[in-house]
C-alpha cells in the first residue's frame, strides 16, 4: 500500500492537504458549548477548555468579553508535513483541531483546508470536508458495538464504498496497522495501544489527506507511544498525508513534527522548525517546553541539590546547533588552567544538530575562569551563570 | 381441584390476553418511544440535531403524561379513544391507552441511555462524514444497545404490571382473572396461581432480557 499502488491514493495528482488559518478566533458563547462540555469526559482537554470559557460566558452580556478559547492565531501547515501543536491543557490546542476538522465554526478568521474555505460551507458540505480528513483521539472512540474490522470499515460504509473493495481496504489497512489478525476482536479486547492502531486505521480508511492527532498518545505509556508516533511517521511518508499533532508532551513533537506552533492563552506565541524552538526559544512558554523535551536543565529540586554539592561556581553552555562544542570547551579550560566537572546536562540531535544544555562546576581562580569564559563566548557559544 | 375442571379454558385465555395487551402496547409503545427518547437525546442542547423548542417542547410533554397513573389515564383519554376506536371498555380500550402512555415512559428510558454514549464515539462518527440520522440510528443506538434492551424489560413489566388493571375498564387478561375468579370467589388456589403465572411471565422477560443484553454487552 503506497502512494502510488493502483489501490493507493485515489489522487495522486492531487497534492495532499495544506491547511491556512488567518486571524482565527473561537468564542464559546451561550449555554450550547457549556452543556456540549459538561457531557464530554472528565479528563478531556476540549471539555477543560470550553468548560473553562463557560463560566465566562453564561450570559449574553458576558460573552462579548469572554476569554476566547482561540484567539486571533494565523498558521500555514505546508502540504506532506507533520505539524505540532503542542501547549498546556486550556491552551486551546483541542479547539484548534475542533476548528480546522469543522466540528466549530469560527468567532472571526478564515480557515483554507486545500485552498477551500471550509469556514463558509453549510452541513452537507463540512460533511464532505471530512472525509477528506482522518481524525485519531485521546481516548481512541472506538465503536464498541463493532469489531476491529467493522471500525475501519465504517467511513468507507459512510462513503459508499462496495462490500469487496471494503473488505480488501480494510485488510489492507488492519495489516498496515498490525492488527489483521484481530480483525474479528471488539475493542475491549485490545490493548490501549492496539486500540489506538484501528483508530490510525479507521482515520486513515478514505485515503486522507489530512491527518487530525489530538493528544493521540497521551492515554498510552512510552513504548506504545513510540509505535503509534511511527505510525503517523509512515503514514506521512508513504501516503503523503499532511499530518498535525497537538498535545502537551513535547517529547512527541520531538519524535515526529517538522514544525511546530507553541500555544498558551488561545494564542499561538512562537511557531517555527522544531529545531528553532526547541535551539532558540523566543518566550517563556516554548522555553518551558524545550527545557522539558530536552531535559537539559536540572528540576528546581535538583538544581537546589546541585547547588548544595557544588557550592563553587557553575556555569551552564547551552548547545544550539554549533559543531565542535565539547572541543572549544575542552580547549579553553585546559589552556586556562580551569577545573571543569560535568554536572548536569543533555544533548540531543534534532535534525542532525546538535541541540541541549551542559552544566559545569568549575574550579580554579576567578580570573581565569572569567577568561576561559570569554574564550568559549567568543566562540559563538552561550554561556549562563549558574544553572540556566 | 375446581380450579383445574371449572377454570382452566378461562385462565388460559386470560394468559393469552395478558400477552396480547402487553406485546401489542410494548411493540407500538416501544417503537414510538424510541423515536421520541431519540429525539429527546438528539435535540438536545450540543448534540447533534441541537433545536431548543423541540427539546423544550418534548421534555415537557414527556414530563407531564409520563407520571399519570394508568387508571387515571385511561378514564382521562376516553374522549380520544371514543372518536378513534368508537369504545372507552374492553381490551381494545386498554391497548391503546397503554399503546399512548407507554411511549412518554420509554421515550425517558432511551433517552437516559443514549446521553450515557460517549460523546466521542459520535465525533468519530461525524469525522468520518456521516449523516446526522446515520449517526443516531447506526451508532448512538447500537453503542446503548445492551442498556436500552435492559430498559425495555424493565418497560415489559411495568406493562404487564398496569394491564392488570385492564379488568377495570372491561377489558380482561390475568389481572381480571385473578379479581373475578380468584379474589371476589375466595378461591385463594386461584388468585395464587393466577399470581404465580405473572411471576413466570415477569421472570421469562427479565431473564430473556438480561439474556439479549449480555449478548449485546458480550458479557
Amino acid at each position: 500500500m503506497t502512494a502510488t499502488s493502483e489501490t493507493g491514493r485515489g489522487r495522486d495528482s492531487d497534492p495532499a492537504c495544506h491547511v491556512r488559518l488567518e486571524h482565527v478566533t473561537k468564542r464559546f458563547t451561550g449555554r450550547r458549548d457549556g452543556d456540549a462540555a459538561a457531557k464530554r469526559p472528565a479528563v478531556d482537554i476540549a471539555a477543560l477548555e470550553t468548560g473553562t470559557t463557560k463560566r465566562f460566558a453564561e450570559t449574553r452580556a458576558t460573552a462579548a468579553a469572554s476569554p476566547a478559547a482561540v484567539d486571533d492565531v494565523s498558521l500555514e501547515i505546508a502540504t506532506g508535513e507533520i505539524f505540532g501543536v503542542v501547549g498546556y491543557s486550556g491552551a486551546g490546542k483541542s479547539t484548534l483541531v475542533r476548528l480546522i476538522n469543522t466540528l466549530e465554526r469560527p468567532t472571526s478568521g478564515r480557515i483554507q483546508v486545500s485552498g477551500l474555505e471550509i469556514t463558509e460551507l453549510n452541513e452537507r458540505q463540512r460533511r464532505e470536508v471530512r472525509r477528506e480528513m482522518g481524525m485519531i483521539f485521546q481516548h481512541f472512540n472506538l465503536f464498541r458495538s463493532r469489531t476491529v474490522a467493522g471500525n475501519v470499515a465504517y467511513p468507507l460504509k459512510v462513503a459508499g464504498v462496495a462490500r469487496q473493495e471494503r473488505d480488501r481496504r480494510v485488510a489492507e489497512l488492519l495489516d498496515f496497522v498490525g492488527l489483521l489478525e484481530r480483525a474479528h476482536d471488539h475493542p475491549e479486547q485490545l490493548s490501549g495501544g492496539q486500540q489506538q492502531r484501528v483508530g490510525i486505521a479507521r482515520a486513515l480508511a478514505t485515503q486522507p489527506a489530512l491527518l487530525l492527532a489530538d493528544e493521540a498518545t497521551s492515554a498510552l505509556d512510552p513504548e506504545t507511544t513510540a509505535d503509534v508516533l511511527e505510525l503517523l511517521r509512515r503514514a506521512n511518508q508513504e501516503f503523503g498525508i499532511t499530518v498535525v499533532v497537538v498535545t502537551h508532551d513535547i517529547d512527541v513533537i520531538r519524535e515526529v513534527a517538522d514544525h511546530v506552533a507553541v500555544m498558551a492563552d488561545g494564542k499561538v506565541v512562537e511557531s517555527g522548525s522544531v529545531y528553532d524552538v526547541f535551539a532558540n526559544p523566543q518566550t517563556e512558554v516554548a522555553a518551558s517546553f524545550a527545557r522539558a523535551g530536552l531535559q537539559d536543565h536540572p528540576s528546581p529540586g535538583t538544581a537546589a541539590q546541585l547547588r548544595e554539592t557544588h557550592p563553587g561556581r557553575i556555569a551552564t553552555v547551552t548547545i544550539q546547533g554549533q559543531q565542535g562544542v565539547q572541543a572549544t570547551l575542552q580547549s579553553a579550560f585546559t589552556a586556562h588552567g580551569v577545573g571543569a566537572e560535568i554536572i548536569y546536562g543533555a544533548v540531543r540531535e534534532l535534525l542532525g544538530k546538535p541541540v541541549g544544555g551542559l552544566t559545569f562546576a568549575l574550579t580554579g581562580d576567578e580570573l581565569d575562569i572569567e577568561a576561559a569564559l570569554a574564550e568559549i563566548r567568543a566562540a559563538g557559544i552561550r554561556v549562563g551563570e549558574g544553572l540556566s | 381441584m375446581s380450579f383445574f375442571t371449572s377454570n382452566l379454558s378461562t385462565y388460559f385465555s386470560s394468559i393469552w390476553q395478558t400477552i396480547y395487551i402487553v406485546s401489542i402496547a410494548l411493540s407500538v409503545g416501544g417503537l414510538v418511544g424510541l423515536v421520541l427518547g431519540i429525539l429527546l437525546y438528539a435535540t438536545r442542547a450540543g448534540n447533534l440535531l441541537t433545536n431548543r423548542p423541540v427539546f423544550l417542547v418534548l421534555n415537557v410533554l414527556v414530563n407531564i403524561v409520563r407520571p399519570i397513573p394508568f387508571v387515571i389515564f385511561v378514564v382521562a383519554v376516553g374522549p380520544l379513544m371514543r372518536v378513534a376506536i368508537h369504545t372507552t371498555i374492553g381490551n381494545e380500550a386498554i391497548v391503546f391507552a397503554l399503546a399512548l402512555l407507554t411511549p412518554f415512559a420509554v421515550a425517558r428510558i432511551v433517552e437516559q441511555n443514549l446521553v450515557a454514549v460517549d460523546p466521542g464515539v459520535v465525533e468519530a462518527a461525524q469525522m468520518a462524514g456521516a449523516r446526522r440520522l446515520s449517526i443516531l440510528l447506526t451508532v448512538v443506538v447500537p453503542e446503548a444497545l445492551g442498556p436500552l434492551i435492559l430498559g425495555y424489560t424493565f418497560m415489559f413489566i411495568l406493562i404487564v404490571d398496569a394491564s392488570a388493571q385492564a379488568g377495570l375498564f372491561g377489558g380482561g387478561g390475568l389481572g381480571n382473572y385473578a379479581i373475578t375468579y380468584g379474589s371476589q370467589r375466595y378461591n385463594w388456589t386461584v388468585t395464587y396461581i393466577t399470581v404465580a403465572t405473572i411471576i413466570v411471565i415477569v421472570q421469562a422477560g427479565q431473564f430473556f432480557g438480561n439474556w439479549l443484553a449480555r449478548r449485546a454487552l458480550r458479557r
